[in-house]
């Protein structure tokens, strides 16, 4: 709801990186040039966008994740509490207990010299200062909660010995052990194949039931970000160019970004034609300077206006749940 | 098994059967097995590919797909038969193997891991033609190097940069003329969208599309994305822990799957609610 207090509110974040061996601030790498969003308490808000557009990197600033040569300015509130710029200690108790992340390759967020189970108790000890006796009985439990099969030997194995997708059922259980208020699946589902897919979508819709928390949902597929949404984000070039609930977003876009990637998004309902739906050229890489609207070169509605001012984020006319940044927005 | 095995051995023909009467298939697989360890990744696959054919190869993760493409082209060591274009594919060595090999050729997963990153586009395309064709002709080469990075969409800006340099979808590009380039017969694509933006997967596939539309290059399509699939593919094999379990006609695949493997892949596809 609008107004009542947001579980996470973050407003004109800018993250810039200064690439290796880079000298001067004008090298400056710009992934995200001014984002504003808001996530409301129980709510799923999907974040869609294409490699590079920034999705990842919001939250990476928002949890204190950002690797040194990087810097993030604006404002990120928690549950009231401001994040942006706090000491690691008092993030590590907010990290892995309030707010958790899990990642696409579920490999590299695992630590590979431990038990599966100890992982997961671990955040319970650390965060709970529950005795390792306790935190393994709940770890255990949270692994069959995840289905896990033959979850007690689960608990002994190390990560190289569960398949893609029990390791990313163990992130999930180890992200949620500690009922976190909000829990950000950052293309949780992109590195495994369907049928794998539909079960993890599946077992996130449930969970976030069960333990009444917020969820953002970052992928590339429109697809799979409409299973869980209720809100949906689009991205491009670092900006947020469209926002609105869900139907509309997937049903009656704005921007003709989200209608071109709409568009693209493979579908077993389509008419077999022998091609794919393309929408044309590449999209900016995050070092690009950016004159006007970034999606200007690829889009079929663009003027010589896109090309030089950048069209801000607005209520899009006729519907006042939804933003859009565009001078010649799709009408319904 | 890469050489030697040439000499006429005895007993098993070194020639396809199926040569002599006239119907030979472009590719044809018998009952092709490999093994990792204890495990058979590929366990008795057998199918036949023709001449100007696409055929679209569906599987989870782990379920062979990859293993038997690189079984085909001989990358792993494998038992069962390969006949290419008549001739079983393990038994050619020398100037009969160079051939085959200019004939059958590969699109990788990873665009960049599949790319020197010491050569610049054009370097990368330039290879295949300077190590499969014989009789150098340095400008008649690099005539047709220029020619196929036009046709694969690289800018002249692009054909001098190093592959970090370019995006996944400008990888791929390269990787598809590098492929291309001594024009196969048979071109096999190792999911080749899969690790690219939803926006540019759609024209790496038309661009694929095209190409074998002006060439007539046959296509063995393996992904895990169905509706990629369906759109480029005459026939289709379903693959399940290293066996076929169904293979059909598109049609039949998309509207009447008869496993209940290829029933469970079909309604696992999210589609906008």
């Amino acid at each position: 709801m609008p107004g009542s207090a947001a579980t996470l509110a973050i407003d004109d974040l800018r993250v810039a990186f200064l690439p290796r061996g880079a000298r001067e601030a004008c090298r400056l790498v710009t992934a995200v040039r001014g984002v504003s969003l808001r996530v409301d308490p129980r709510e799923c808000l999907g974040l869609v966008g294409e490699s590079g557009s920034g999705k990842t990197q919001i939250f990476l600033a928002a949890l204190g994740l950002l690797p040194p040569n990087s810097a993030a300015t604006g404002r990120v509130r928690f549950q009231g509490e401001d994040l942006l710029g706090e000491t690691s200690g008092r993030l590590n108790r907010v990290r892995g207990s309030r707010a958790s992340m899990i990642f696409q390759d579920p490999m590299t967020s695992l630590t590979p010299h431990l038990k599966v189970g100890v992982q997961i108790a671990e955040s319970l000890v650390c965060h709970e200062g529950v005795s390792w006796r306790d935190a393994e009985r709940a770890a255990l439990g949270m692994l069959e909660r995840v289905s896990v099969p033959e979850a007690a030997r689960r608990m002994r194995q190390y990560p190289h010995e569960l398949s893609g997708g029990l390791r990313q059922r163990v992130t999930i259980g180890m992200s949620l052990i500690c009922k976190p208020a909000l829990l950000i699946a950052d293309e949780p589902t992109t590195a495994l194949d369907v049928t794998l897919q539909a079960q993890i979508i599946e077992l996130l819709r449930s969970m976030r039931t069960e333990i009444g928390m917020s969820l953002v949902l970052i992928s590339h597929d429109l697809a799979v970000v409409g299973q869980l949404a209720e809100r949906i984000a689009v991205m491009y070039g670092g900006r947020i160019v469209e926002c609105g609930p869900a139907r509309q977003i997937l049903h009656a876009p704005r921007h003709p970004y989200t209608a071109g990637l709409l568009e693209c998004t493979p579908d077993l309902t389509r008419p077999v034609i022998g091609r794919m739906p393309t929408l044309g050229g590449q999209p900016p890489s995050a070092g690009t300077q950016i004159e006007g609207c970034a999606f200007a070169p690829r889009c079929p509605r663009a003027a010589e206006r896109c090309r030089v001012e950048r069209p801000p984020l607005e209520t899009a006319a006729g519907c006042p749940e939804s933003t859009v940044a565009c001078h010649f927005p799709l009408t319904a | 098994m890469l050489a030697g095995a040439a000499a006429v051995s005895g007993e098993t023909p070194v020639r396809d059967a199926g040569w002599l009467d006239g119907e030979m298939p472009l590719l044809r697989v018998e009952d092709l097995r490999v093994d990792f360890a204890a495990r058979a990744a590929v366990a008795g696959v057998s199918f036949e590919l023709n001449e100007g054919e696409t055929l679209g190869l569906v599987g989870e993760s782990g379920s062979g797909k990859s293993t038997l493409a690189r079984a085909i082209l001989r990358l792993v060591a494998s038992r069962g038969r390969v006949w290419w274009r008549g001739e079983d594919l393990a038994r050619l060595d020398g100037r009969a193997l160079r051939r085959a090999r200019r004939e059958l050729q590969i699109v990788f997963q990873d665009p960049l891991a599949s790319l020197d990153p010491r050569m610049t586009a054009a370097e990368s395309i330039a290879e295949p033609l300077r190590l499969l064709e014989s009789g150098p002709d340095p400008a008649a080469h690099a005539e047709r190097v220029a020619r196929m990075l036009a046709r694969v969409g690289l800018t002249d800006g692009e054909t001098a940069r190093y592959p970090h340099q370019l995006s996944g979808g400008q990888c791929q590009r390269i990787g598809i003329a590098r492929a291309m380039i001594g024009g196969p017969k048979l071109l096999i694509c190792d999911e080749p969208v899969s690790s690219l933006d939803v926006s540019i997967q759609g024209q790496i596939v038309n661009l694929l599309l095209d190409l074998q539309r002006e060439s007539g290059t046959a296509m063995l399509f393996i992904s895990h994305n169905l509706a990629v699939v369906r759109q480029v593919s005459h026939r289709i094999l379903v693959m399940y822990e290293g066996r076929i379990v169904e293979s059909g006609s598109r049609e039949q695949i998309f509207s009447a799957p008869v496993h209940p493997y290829t029933r469970a892949l079909l309604a696992a596809v999210p589609s906008i609610p």
